[in-house]
């Protein structure tokens, strides 16, 4: 089998490549051991099975964040046969630095010149054929949404994999099958960096060859590594034998350059852009001419106009998904709700029976899920559209200001957003966040965005305690939910992980027509992953709850009375407890329920009480007063995720330590504010 | 403002956070911490590149385009690239 990776930079239409190559035969998962996506696909061109990985999109191989540390150490250490790296040819000079440090590991690599057609409206012209020679390997010209370039890329994957072949059985390659002679004059000339750098480079290789371990790396990475002063190759080195004495000779190569150009770390990024100019002085004719994304900028990312454009485009995205996903979400519950009824009994055993096809049993339950999984496709399918569009980098842009006075990145508003629909999407989302320390204070703080589920539950209550105000009344809840998550964050930010946000650099990709296809695999992969992660959980904790539920608690045998059962006695044991709060064990019950999915507590907290769920509302309005329901749906807001977002939050802060946090300031802070708000709401009804 | 303004002519070194929408420039020098002066470096803030600034005068971040590509810097960030003014 072939084994093909892509790089390339960010936005550079890598995922559609990805997608026409290999179809749905695709699998997305993790990198081991870290959060970041990894795609892979397997397709079959020429009677050759090719198997295909996304590297992480980067601006550089540098190493310094986990992306690139992902992409190079795949290059260096799993050797792919070929490195295709994907190039915006409207864009080359940024994306040819990429390229050079991809040349220098010393990997074979095919350029896929992308968005030919984009580069040609904007007056860009390339040379491909000198492009192709100044670089020294195969350039495909490519428009991947209209899969132009794409067979052309599998013939030279090909040819470039069968000419590495036919060099190593004639044995004129390096060991470790690199296509690439490691001394300098066999590097294509336009790519050699300065004299002084490609002569210690020649120096320093000459030096490392002479060590066998060393072998096995391309020897003129390795010399321009340690020129760098690159810690981890220096660590390699260092434990090779002989390897101390290579360090010192190199160090020794070093500080004489070091006297003349300073560090030289910074001063190889100035001879690869030299390089870079040089090869676009080249190739590249006709001067960029402002495009109509620049236009458009104008307009979007205006001083009074881009947040109520910001905030209308959110409106519409969740007009979208939520009058969208509605008909499949109603169609898949009333599926699954008719087919436990038509079930019922089946079994013969009652309390079996109760567990599988009972209101809160495992075929509800799936269903349940099922018909969230509308609701989150729908969200994924507009956000992603929105994201490949470009807007979501201008959005970012226009929330930094103030998301950096709460202790939150810009970056940080497309998982709060994400979080409104579901706080678990919203939570996986802050992957795209790059700095560790932003990303988990954006995780910690996505469960207090009020989700759809408590939205449900919510509007029940909110509607029958005030009527045409309700609407006012949720948006309080939203806001308080807002409140107390820049309070969480700016908390975080004085103590656990001090210092402010990492600054904000961001490029701005250039608008484009989002590509429909790209957007349904995304939301396809999306919602089944949601299905799949989120379903588990929530299916096991629906089975706890209903064993609970069901079980006499002494007699320890199957009961239809929940006032007998385990549940109830847990009620009745927290309920001192919540007697502040004014609550019955019914309620302290359906806050236990709420932990596995906010959506199922106003049913189930029905059920306890043994009201139909339609007048459940006119019910809790006899029963209780309106300060106290307030007070019980702001600790419903606050308390605790649902089970699946605990979840998610422990594997994308690869920490139980980080869950635990989310899972005790909730608590906490539940408690405090219910507690005053129904203080606070005595006080005002009685006036005391 | 008015103390800022006068320092705009041809030729001046000045922080990229301080020229308006528009003006064009030359990088001369980044300060600050050593992996924000590579990360720069590696997007292309190289000494002597020439810079347009698309959005900026502004209390906000700016964006700049820089070797083809629109990079956005918050303004912590774009108060330590030093640009000298070509145009305004």
């Amino acid at each position: 089998m072939i084994r093909v990776a892509l790089a390339g930079n960010p936005n550079v239409g890598k995922s559609v490549i990805f997608n026409s190559l290999t179809g749905s035969h695709q699998r997305v998962g993790n990198w081991p051991g870290k959060t970041v996506e990894k795609k892979e696909g397997v397709f079959r061109y020429g009677g050759e099975e090719i198997y295909v990985v996304d590297l992480p999109g980067t601006y550089s191989l540098t190493a310094y964040s986990v992306e690139e540390l992902i992409a190079r150490d795949y290059i260096i250490k799993e050797k792919p046969d070929v490195v295709v790296v994907v190039v915006d040819a409207s864009n080359l000079e940024r994306n040819l630095y990429l390229v050079l440090q991809i040349l220098e590991l010393g990997a074979r690599v095919v350029i896929a010149l992308n968005k030919m057609d984009l580069a040609e409206a904007s007056n860009i012209h390339i040379d491909v054929k000198e492009l192709e020679k100044l670089l020294g390997v195969p350039v495909v010209p490519m428009v991947a949404p209209k899969r132009v370039g794409v067979s052309e890329l599998c013939r030279k994957i090909l040819e470039v994999v069968r000419m590495s072949k036919r060099q190593t059985t004639r044995g004129t390659n390096v060991p470790s099958g690199d296509a690439r002679d490691p001394r300098a004059g066999k590097q294509p000339v336009a790519v050699r960096y300065g004299a002084d750098f490609e002569r210690a480079i020649a120096e320093i290789a000459r030096l490392v060859e002479g060590v066998p371990a060393l072998r096995a790396y391309n020897l003129r990475w390795l010399a321009i590594k340690l020129l760098e002063g690159d810690s981890e190759v220096i660590k390699v080195v260092r434990e090779a034998a002989a390897g101390e004495e290579v360090l010192r000779a190199a160090k020794g190569i070093r500080s004489r350059l070091e006297q003349k150009y300073g560090d030289l770390e910074m001063a190889l990024i100035d001879e690869r852009y030299k390089v870079v100019k040089r090869i676009v002085g080249r190739v590249v004719r006709g001067e960029k001419l402002l495009t109509a994304s620049d236009a458009l900028d104008q307009a979007l990312l205006d001083k009074y106009l881009g947040i109520p454009i910001f905030v209308t485009v959110l409106w519409a995205i969740f007009q979208f998904t939520f009058i969208a996903s509605a008909p499949f979400s109603d169609l898949l519950g009333d599926v699954f709700a008719a087919l436990s009824e038509r079930l019922a009994g089946i079994t013969g055993i009652e309390h079996l029976d109760y567990l599988l096809f009972g209101e809160y049993g495992v075929i509800n339950g799936i269903g349940m899920i099922l018909s969230f999984v509308p609701l989150i496709m729908a969200l994924y399918l507009a956000m992603s559209l929105f994201e490949d569009f470009g807007y979501m980098a201008r959005a970012a842009f226009l929330m930094d200001r103030v998301m950096r006075r709460l202790g939150l990145t810009g970056r940080a508003i497309i998982p709060m957003i994400l979080g409104f629909g579901c706080n678990i999407a919203g939570v996986y989302s802050t992957r795209a966040i790059p700095e560790e320390r932003d990303r988990i204070v954006a995780i910690v703080t996505n469960p207090l965005m009020l989700c759809s589920a408590r939205l449900a539950a919510f509007s029940v209550i909110a509607a029958a305690f005030w009527g045409y105000a309700a609407g006012s009344v949720l948006l309080s809840l939203y806001l308080l939910g807002i409140a107390l998550a820049i309070l969480v964050a700016l908390a975080l930010r004085k103590l656990v992980l001090r210092g402010p946000p990492s600054p904000f650099v961001m490029e701005l990709p250039p608008y484009q027509m989002p590509s429909l296809k790209v957007a349904v695999t995304y939301m396809w992969f999306r919602g089944s992953l949601f299905f799949k992660k989120a379903g588990t959980v929530i299916l096991l904790g629906l089975l706890v709850i209903g064993v609970l539920a069901s079980t006499d608690a002494s007699t320890l045998s199957f009961t239809s009375d929940v006032e007998r059962s385990l549940v109830a006695a847990l009620g009745h044991a927290l309920k001192p407890l919540f007697a502040p709060l004014g609550w019955d064990w019914r309620l302290v019950v359906s806050v236990v329920f709420g932990f596995v999915a906010k959506e199922i507590v106003i049913g189930a907290t029905a059920m306890l009480y043994g009201v139909p769920e339609e007048r459940f509302g006119e019910f809790l309005v006899k029963r209780y007063d309106p300060m106290t329901m307030y007070a019980y749906m702001v600790f419903v807001l606050v308390y605790i995720p649902c089970v699946a977002t605990l979840a998610a939050v422990r594997h994308e802060t690869q920490s139980w330590k980080w869950a635990a946090l989310t899972l005790a300031y909730g608590v906490v802070l539940a408690y405090a504010l219910s507690l005053l708000t129904a203080a606070i709401g005595r006080a005002i009804l009685l006036g005391v | 403002m008015w103390r800022g303004m006068k320092g705009f002519s041809r030729g001046r070194i000045m922080p990229l956070a301080l020229l308006p929408d528009g003006s064009k420039g030359t990088v001369r020098m980044v300060i600050g911490g050593f992996g924000m002066r590579r990360r720069l470096r590696e997007l292309g803030f190289t000494e002597g590149e020439e810079i347009r600034v698309l959005k900026g005068g502004g209390p906000g971040p700016v964006v700049v385009l820089i070797r083809g590509s629109r990079v956005a810097l918050g303004r912590g960030v774009a108060m330590k690239v030093f640009v000298e003014v070509v145009e305004l």
